[in-house]
């Protein structure tokens, strides 16, 4: 029998791809519920990430000893720590430090991630069990014990510490991405565009992928509020930013010893500015989860 | 863990309970052998994952970073070198020395510090019970808080309790719990006094009781020593607090979730309609049909705890596997935090697995199976 | 396997009786009523409730046991049991009314029944709360109580959990639990839809056995005139939450008045090539009917004054009351 051609004006149409425009027209829409006191606060972080150098009155590492460990004062809004070196301008600069290492480690993960999970749902049997597996074996190790091994291997600089954030968080985005395109192998739409003669990657990249987008930018969020407070922790732990370099773990490392002697101000505010950040990010990415999951 | 678990589970789907215990219950219903073929995949899928790690630890030690050079450092010369290689067998090849490092652990040998010259293992076993103690102590802790907290968000959705609950699981979740440890030692040590220093798990001027268990508080009530164990209970305190805000939250987000769930199913509505007071529904028919799903997160949670009391040993001097890692890290001593991620992560799959195993167990509809 | 109707033996006063009852359903935006001033009483010892989905059967049941869910709540009327209002009765009278004096059994019974506690503990739970009884005492009660009912090696099974009993017997097992206090009415909400046909029949006989030897009134609601035909003596039709008909069940089916009721009865057989007439179109929603008579876009004897006044019961025939403008 001879094989018939496939008449493509037959075929069911395409779905079209969710469209990431579309998406972000109803969200303008929506704007005054979507945008509440989390985005402001990040927004605020950014800003002050941004213009730090505009920002703080005092050079953040220059040490001034006759002026250790003043008490919050109108000439230092923040205290002055160990080394006299204005708490406020720290603070201030080390959103810089902070910010950066979990926005590049949070983008790297994702770069790793979400193509390995795509290929994971996709392809499924082998490969997908395999990094199935090797993405639970980086999980089952506690975090702060896999960092340190992890600096035990690498050496300790703030590069490791962007490794670090990466390879926690890429995991994450591994599973996500899976759960997105796995549901979706069998999908009429995706037999359809095969049909139409797309190869797999671009089937993968056209159609599902936006699928993933918003699920992806919701754990984004969530994962940079994470990576912060990896960040914050390892460098407590003397790991990642070396000491001058103004960093709020660090930061709060130097004040640990003085607050049995009552000088809180060098521990407390560079802890504040961790915890505002993380609700910040945690808040951003609770509230696009609840965007896409309506 | 915290964040991405909590913000997970935080939104659970809209399921009926009835629906999905009855579907839960038409698919365990099953025969006694296909229950086994279950319960050994996932020991298979366990001993997979612990396999995994111990690769992974191998890999971090023979191919990151040049054993011979962590001996030796860079004073060595390239004759030294290959000599010392070859003694330690280092030039075998790798899935030869993979099998034979994977035969040391099972012999208990976890390597040798570098600073003290002893066993890692021994380190290990020695500072083990300190940080067991301080994980039960957060669990308890963090149970008596977060289940009748769950409890009552439930029983009043949108109500004043719930609203300070979920503020309590954003915060709790996105503090840092060194920071946290700081607050609570300065508020409690330094302003109100009625708190002990942060030295650790006595104080200096408290002998510890004769070591049975190595878990001073029970050592203490073995020895019938009441000043160790008031003193001891005391030290306990504040780090086993911090523990249980940061990382019990999810906990209290289950059990809301799940009892709200709960309430909404149709026993429930039958038990009122027979006239059964609130009480019974709330804390008998309701909390017992919660607790499944409640008590794996927490043992999930006690596994994940045993592993991440790194940053809170070290802010109160906890003399536990943390404050080792951490200590020998900054020694450049390895072989100590390769000991402790092993031992860490071989708990966390082993309770999984066992909180995985044990929710079978615990309900009725799947034992009669058997 | 009817029994000859038998008076409810309370003087002249109805063991159940509600009056022009409202219940509406409110929202931010809108509130929506679902029954629009209803009235029913028990005058025999078995009522069936008869209606389609959405017709506010079980919201009646629940307004009775004063179990409506949130948003919901009665606007207007009165429910009197035993010469009791029960509108307005603080929870806690309601909660020693409801198992003690008017039980219920819903339509799922294994999803009905908690699925973590033996059935025997459940329904000496019951009988505990109830009558404060001794644990042993009541355990006692609740294995005699599913012997009667019929579930072979009640003590034994009486330590079974839910899940380990069919459909049929874990109904069983619900009107054990309901009826374990002796009380004076018994509301089944559906009990048997969803069962088998076989075990559909097994189950309304233990219903009406056991309502029979306890003493206590029924009140069968089901969409299924079948059903109501072979359990009751009196029913009340329900239509968009309006009562269209009440009689006797003999009556009311071998000569339906409402022309509703007459559409229902005629769906009850099918015709010679086995097809079933339905009523044709569909219930409306409860927003889009106001002040009218809610079967009006159904009607064949539909006319004007049906889509702007609502019917009120006429007693048309000595023990059958109907409401509708044109017959």
């Amino acid at each position: 029998m001879q094989a018939d051609i496939v008449n493509v004006a037959q075929l069911p149409p395409e779905l079209p791809p969710v469209q990431p425009s579309g998406q972000i027209r109803q969200l303008w829409g929506e704007r005054a519920q979507v945008f509440n006191g989390y985005w402001v606060v990040l927004g605020l972080f950014v800003v002050v990430a941004i213009l730090a150098p505009v920002l703080a009155p005092y050079d953040p590492v220059r040490s001034d000893l006759p002026n250790q460990l003043l008490a919050p004062s109108w000439q230092h809004w923040f205290g002055t720590d160990i080394y006299g070196m204005d708490i406020y301008s720290r603070v201030l600069w080390a959103t810089r430090t902070d910010f950066s290492i979990a926005l590049i480690g949070v983008l790297l993960a994702v770069i790793v991630g979400v193509p390995l999970g795509a290929i994971s749902g996709y392809l499924g049997g082998l490969a997908d069990d395999a990094l199935s597996r090797f993405s639970e074996m980086i999980q089952a190790i506690p975090l702060f014990l896999f960092a340190l091994m992890v600096f035990a291997a690498l050496g300790n600089s703030s590069r490791v510490l962007v490794g670090v954030v990466a390879l926690v968080n890429a995991p994450i985005f591994l599973k996500l991405t899976r759960s997105v395109v796995l549901p979706l192998r069998g999908a009429d739409f995706i037999a359809a565009a095969r049909c139409a003669g797309l190869r797999p990657i671009q089937v993968v990249i056209k159609h599902i992928l936006p699928n993933a987008l918003a699920p992806v930018s919701s754990q984004f969020s969530i994962s940079c509020a994470y990576a912060i407070q990896i960040t914050a922790g390892l460098s407590f732990l003397g790991f990642g930013v070396p000491i001058p370099y103004p960093e709020w773990g660090s930061m709060i490392q130097e004040g640990a010893s003085r607050i049995i002697y009552g000088e809180w101000w060098t521990s407390v505010f560079p802890g504040l500015a961790v915890l505002i950040a993380v609700l910040g990010f945690g808040g951003v990415g609770r509230q696009l989860h609840k965007m896409y999951a309506s | 863990m915290n964040l991405t678990v909590c913000s997970l589970i935080g939104i659970s789907s809209g399921a009926d309970f009835s629906d999905r215990t009855l579907n839960h219950v038409q698919s365990l219903a099953a025969p006694a052998a296909r229950w086994s073929i279950f319960v050994a995949r996932r020991l298979g899928s366990a001993a997979v994952a612990l396999l995994g790690v111990t690769i992974l630890v191998f890999i971090v030690t023979h191919l990151l970073a040049d054993p011979v050079y962590l001996l030796i450092g860079q004073r060595g010369t390239p004759a030294m070198i290959d000599s010392l290689r070859h003694s330690l067998g280092y030039d075998r090849p790798l899935w030869v020395q993979y099998f034979s490092y994977l035969g040391s652990l099972v012999h208990g040998d976890f390597g040798t510090s570098r600073y003290t010259f002893q066993p890692v293992a021994g380190e290990i076993a020695q500072r083990f019970p300190a940080t067991l103690e301080l994980a039960v102590a957060a669990m308890i802790l963090g149970l008596l808080w977060t289940i009748p907290l769950g409890v009552f968000s439930a029983i009043r959705p949108g109500g004043i309790v719930d609203r300070i609950s979920q503020g309590l699981v954003e915060f709790g979740v996105a503090i840092p719990s060194f920071w946290l440890g700081l607050l609570l030692v300065f508020f409690l040590y330094y302003m109100l006094k009625i708190a002990p220093a942060p030295i650790g798990q006595l104080d200096i001027t408290i002998d510890a009781p004769p070591h049975i268990t190595g878990l001073i508080v029970i050592d203490a009530i073995i020895a019938g020593n009441t000043t160790a164990l008031g003193s001891s209970l005391a030290h306990l305190f504040l780090p086993a607090l911090t523990l249980s805000v940061t990382s019990c939250p999810p906990i209290l987000q289950l059990t809301r979730n799940t009892m709200i769930q709960v309430l909404r199913s149709d026993f429930i509505r039958a038990a009122r309609a027979l006239g059964l007071p609130m009480r019974t529904i709330y804390w008998r028919y309701a909390l017992q049909n919660t607790m499944l799903p409640v008590t794996t997160m927490a043992a999930m949670t006690f596994g994940y705890l045993l592993g991440g009391t790194v940053l809170v040993e070290t802010v109160f001097s906890w003399p536990g596997i943390g404050l080792y890692a951490v200590q020998s890290m900054q020694r450049a001593d390895y072989d100590p935090i390769l000991g402790v991620v092993l031992l860490a992560a071989t708990i966390y799959i082993l309770v999984y697995l066992a909180a995985d195993l044990a929710a079978l167990f615990i309900d009725p509809r799947v034992r009669d199976a058997s | 396997m009817l029994a000859e109707p038998r008076h409810v033996e309370e003087s002249a006063l109805r063991l159940l009786e509600i009056g022009q009852l409202e219940v509406v359903a409110q929202t931010q935006r809108e509130s929506v009523k679902l029954l629009r001033g209803i009235d029913l009483w028990l005058d025999t010892a078995r009522l069936g409730v008869v209606g389609e989905s959405g017709s506010g059967k079980s919201m009646t049941a629940a307004a009775i046991l004063g179990l409506l869910p949130t948003g919901i709540r009665v606007t207007r009327g009165s429910i009197r049991f035993a010469g009791r209002e029960l509108l307005g009765l603080p929870e806690s009278d309601l909660q020693e009314i409801r198992g003690k004096q008017i039980s219920i059994v819903y339509q799922n019974a294994v999803t009905s029944l908690n699925p973590l506690m033996s059935v025997g503990d459940q329904i000496a739970r019951v009988c505990r709360v109830h009558t404060g009884v001794s644990r042993a005492e009541a355990w006692r009660r609740a294995v005699e109580m599913l012997a009667s009912l019929g579930i072979a090696d009640a003590a034994n099974r009486a330590r079974d959990y839910p899940h380990q009993f069919s459909g049929g017997m874990a109904q069983r097992v619900a009107i054990g639990a309901a009826l374990i206090c002796g009380p004076k009415l018994l509301i089944a909400d559906e009990p048997t839809t969803g069962l088998d046909a076989t075990i559909q029949a097994q189950v309304l006989d233990v219903i009406t056995e056991s309502v029979r030897r306890t003493g206590a009134a029924l009140l069968l609601i089901s969409h299924d005139l079948g059903v109501i035909q072979a359990t009751t003596d009196s029913v009340v039709v329900l239509y968009a939450g309006l009562v269209m008909e009440i009689g006797g069940t003999d009556a009311v089916i071998s000569s339906p008045l409402n022309p509703y009721t007459q559409g229902l009865v005629r769906a009850l057989t099918p015709k010679d090539d086995g097809t079933i007439q339905f009523i044709p179109g569909r219930v409306p929603e409860p927003q889009t009917i106001s002040e009218q008579c809610p079967f009006a876009s159904r009607c064949p004897l539909v006319t004007q004054r049906c889509r702007v006044e609502k019917p009120l019961l006429r007693e048309l025939r000595p023990g059958q009351w109907v409401a509708c403008h044109n017959v």
